[in-house]
């Protein structure tokens, strides 16, 4: 299934952070594409050369059709434009939804909005100058299938996605894409990287991969297998090497509920939260104060340290996610703080953020207790949290700012359609753009 | 005429400020004071008396203003134009321009070197569309310069021919027809501009396409053209 066109030895690329000179690198590639092609269908969207019509009406539903466009795709384009005048014919007959569904069926709804949509969740900075990884790339591929993908899998899917190997076969020699699986997709980013430097437009590229795979390493060699604990984008290389890379594994609670749940640390702690599964490290006793610990070091701790064995056999190293089957040093070190502390001895979850302000604000609605990030991901996946943050992405991304404290009925209810809608991001993105407090 | 690359700032920012009524205030303030705060207020002093329709209404006013962001903006301002293929010229604009483009693009990260990089930026678009469009013989067949004789000089640019181009990239860059306002101000600034003595060896009908390239790079560079 797997082609490997060749052996690229490159296994040292370092996980930095992205620089400006990559960012200019990207917009290069994506000019060059354009200068590429513009009949061929892998490459970015063609730039129709719309004609003005000087002495056309412009109507309100014009000036209408072109904002939502504007705003599903973060593409501005000509009043005259085709697109722009079809979508005008649908807000006429009274058919918002048919509009904004011309703008998000474009390519420039995937290979740009989506794209930063997903940009923005993929690493610690959350900006759009992330990188074109297997993060994004699957965040694109999800949506460009929503009819058959529901977003939940965003968290439980045990796939990926990655260029076509049809296509690469189709591509120069020497403007390929690399696709060594254990070179270039698992320990490097290159396989993504070089979608950019190609020019290539992910949403025409983009193949779905099952199972999730991970590389194992020994004697320096990687040799990949299937991944044993999948969790959609929560273990894509890119997440891991973000949040799994040092530490102690309790920013892949962080950042998962920052991203997934669209909450930070401070918006959850609750120092009611029972703190049996806080680790050894943490001291409870902070500058002598057992009250400090117990207002706030707790209010974190108790709930996060309880979500983090689920990443208890999780590592990233050598540029590499890597699950084993024994309990990583990190989860236990540090032991001399509070001997007395939880002592992590199997992936256990226990979801202590039950209680108060975190029963309406999480929604949890299935098992609080489970192994591994596969059981993790499907307790986001399935809580109101989730769905409402999918709503709120979409929202910020959309309208270009965020729903204010009056319009929580709004992405409820929105939230709640993209429910009865099977979790499908298209729609909901659509959906968004139509409320009459986003696009004017 | 000189040309835009070898304008002086305070050309530039004359430039800068012909962009169109509701425009200038905000370039003057968001371009050159830095003074983001300032944005959305000034919008509502900037509209009044601006007849025909307008994209500032009251309701949009109530949002801060957001422009097209990152490299997003070399992919919005090649939309309007039409122009697929960019020069290396453009490119390296582009490529000179990103790192001073906002990522979020919210007021508050719009500065004034962010906007001299988008006016850049625009200028060698609109040279490529220029360059695209003059190779098209038959006139008609043309989408911007219908009316221009790219063998004449700048002073055989009729009035109408002002009135047509500017209608044209109106509509394709701002999305809506030009103000009686604004089009005084861009016609008046550009009659000024043509006055000014002629870059060492320019042709007459370089003059020409100067003319042109000031309209067009005023006109795609402007917040109308770049904003959500
Ligand atoms: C706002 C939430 C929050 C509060 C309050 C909080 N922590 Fe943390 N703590 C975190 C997060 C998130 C991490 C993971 C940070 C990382 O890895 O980058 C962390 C990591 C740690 C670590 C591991 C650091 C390492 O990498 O070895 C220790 C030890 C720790 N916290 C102790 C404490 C103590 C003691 C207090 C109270 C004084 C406290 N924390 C309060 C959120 C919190």
């Amino acid at each position: 299934m797997m082609k490997t066109s060749r052996f690229d030895t490159r296994l040292g690329e370092s996980r930095s952070r992205i620089v400006s000179s990559t960012s200019v690198k990207m917009l290069l590639s994506m000019l060059s594409i354009v200068a590429a092609s513009k009949a061929n269908a892998q490459n970015i969207t063609p730039i129709p050369a719309v004609r003005p019509d000087p002495n056309g009406a412009i109507s309100a539903e014009r000036t209408r059709a072109q904002k939502i466009f504007q705003a599903l795709t973060a593409v501005r384009v000509p009043i005259d434009d085709a697109r722009i005048v079809q979508m005008e014919a649908l807000i006429r007959q009274g058919n918002l939804r048919g509009a904004a569904a011309v703008a998000s069926k474009d390519p420039l709804f995937l290979d740009i909005q989506i794209r930063d949509t997903a940009r923005e969740m993929s690493d610690r900075d959350e900006t759009v100058r992330a990188p074109m990884s297997d993060f994004v790339a699957t965040f694109i591929g999800i949506v460009r299938d929503s009819d058959t993908t529901s977003a939940k899998e965003m968290l439980t899917g045990n796939f990926y996605y990655r260029v076509d190997p049809a296509i690469i076969a189709t591509l120069p020699t020497n403007a390929t894409v690399r696709q060594d699986e254990a070179a270039d997709i698992l320990t490097s980013n290159n396989h993504y990287a070089d979608i950019v430097s190609r020019g290539l437009s992910p949403q025409a590229i983009l193949i779905r991969q099952s199972p999730q795979r991970i590389s194992q390493r020994a004697n320096n060699i990687e040799t990949p297998v299937d991944h044993p604990d999948p969790a959609g984008l929560m273990t894509t290389r890119s997440f891991t090497g973000a949040h799994a890379v040092a530490g102690t594994n309790r920013r892949m609670v962080e950042y998962s509920f920052r991203e997934f749940m669209c909450l930070p640390m401070t918006e959850f702690a609750d120092a009611d939260a029972p703190d049996d599964r806080v680790a050894r490290d943490v001291t409870r006793t902070p500058s002598g104060s057992v009250n400090l610990y117990q207002s706030r070091c707790k209010a974190c701790h108790g709930q996060m340290d309880g979500f983090r064995g689920a990443f208890a056999f999780l590592d990233f190293t050598n540029n590499a996610a890597r699950i084993g089957t024994n309990v990583v040093n990190k989860m236990n070190r540090n032991q001399t703080e509070f001997p007395q502390g939880y002592v992590t001895t199997d992936n256990s979850v226990v979801n202590y953020a039950t209680l108060g302000k975190n029963v309406d604000q999480l929604g949890w609605r299935s098992a609080l207790t489970g192994n591994g990030m596969a059981s993790f991901g499907k307790m986001m996946a399935d809580s109101r949290a989730f769905s409402r943050c999918m709503v709120r992405r979409a929202f910020k991304r959309v309208c270009r700012r965020s729903p204010l404290t009056q319009e929580e009925q709004v992405v409820r209810s929105l939230a709640d359609q993209f429910e009865i809608d099977g979790y499908h991001m298209r729609h909901m993105f659509e959906n968004v753009a139509i409320q009459p407090q986003c696009v004017q | 005429m000189k040309n835009f690359k070898e304008m002086t700032l305070s050309q530039k920012r004359g430039l800068l400020a012909s962009t169109g009524l509701p425009m200038v205030a905000l370039v003057l303030m968001v371009g050159f004071q830095n003074c983001s705060p300032g944005v959305v207020q000034s919008t509502k002093v900037a509209s009044t008396g601006v007849s025909g329709p307008s994209s500032l209404d009251l309701e949009s006013d109530t949002k801060p203003v957001t422009v097209t962001y990152s490299e997003n903006l070399v992919v919005s301002m090649q939309q309007l134009t039409g122009v697929e293929t960019l020069s290396a010229r453009a490119k390296t604009a582009a490529t000179n321009a990103l790192p001073k483009i906002s990522e979020t693009g919210k007021a508050d990260t719009v500065n004034a070197p962010m906007w001299i990089a988008v006016t850049n930026l625009g200028a060698e678009i609109c040279l490529d569309l220029i360059t695209a469009e003059k190779a098209v013989t038959v006139a008609d067949n043309r989408r911007f310069f219908n009316k221009i004789d790219f063998a004449q000089g700048a002073t055989a640019i009729t009035d109408a021919a002002k009135d047509d181009l500017i209608r044209r990239m109106a509509r394709n860059f701002w999305g809506r027809n030009e103000s009686v306002a604004e089009k005084t101000l861009l016609k008046s600034t550009l009659d000024a501009a043509m006055t000014e003595p002629a870059a060492a060896n320019q042709s007459v009908t370089a003059e020409t396409e100067n003319a042109l390239l000031f309209t067009c790079a005023a006109m795609l560079s402007s917040l109308d053209a770049i904003r959500f």
